[in-house]
């Protein structure tokens, strides 16, 4: 082994995260509007930056469960304001969002985790490697590359 | 054969080692696959990339 990185995922892939959508029975609709709660009541933590409360529940894109009651809320696929190219994912996480954090995981870590694992297979093919994947025990999903 | 492996947990934290390519080179082999997942927050080197680094510094100093 001669390096290892952490890497922080920034989602900019538009058709990988429809892709990892999919995979967790979720759509990605591109619409104006998220569902939450539809106000803020100060327990949500810090907004991304560059966004304020006026914002929230406006985004590029919305994820919904598939087959989720009227309840269920979705997870906004709003442009960065940071200068930063890409997306962030907000969502309202109240009472687990009526099963949205279920499916898309807590604080979006499972959807993530799908997006993060579209996009590595698509650019490790794009490189010329093989891929093979693997979901272990501890639910990492490991990816091993191998060329030459 | 080079080999990457990543792996990313149920909070989306990606972890990427390049296994068997001793050196810098190493760098140059993940780097696609690292950009196209978002940015490095840290990089650690291990000691079969220095050694190889070292090596390939004495070669030039020799000749």
């Amino acid at each position: 082994m001669s390096h290892i990185e952490e890497i922080s995922i920034e989602v900019r892939d538009v058709d990988a995260l429809r892709e990892a959508c999919n995979e967790l029975g979720c759509d990605l609709i591109q619409q104006p509007h998220y569902k939450w709660f539809g106000e803020i009541i100060g327990d949500g933590g810090p907004l991304p930056a560059g966004f304020t409360a006026a914002d929230m529940g406006q985004c590029s894109y919305a994820i919904k469960v598939r087959g989720a009651n009227a309840e269920t809320y979705e997870v906004g696929v709003v442009q960065r304001r940071d200068g930063k190219p890409g997306f962030v994912l907000m969502w309202d996480s109240w009472q687990g969002g009526y099963g949205l954090q279920a499916v898309v995981g807590e604080k979006c870590g499972k959807l993530v985790q799908s997006y993060a694992t579209q996009v590595a297979i698509k650019q490790a093919r794009r490189q010329g490697f093989a891929v093979q994947q693997k979901r272990l025990a501890n639910g990492k999903i490991q990816l091993t590359m191998s060329k030459g | 054969m080079q080999k990457i492996i990543l792996e990313i947990d149920e909070t989306g934290a990606t972890e990427l080692k390049v296994v068997g390519h001793a050196g810098p080179g190493c760098q140059k082999l993940s780097e696609g696959i690292s950009q196209a997942l978002g940015s490095t927050v840290s990089d650690r080197k291990t000691s079969e990339f220095h050694a190889n680094a070292k090596q390939g510094q004495q070669a030039k100093a020799s000749n």
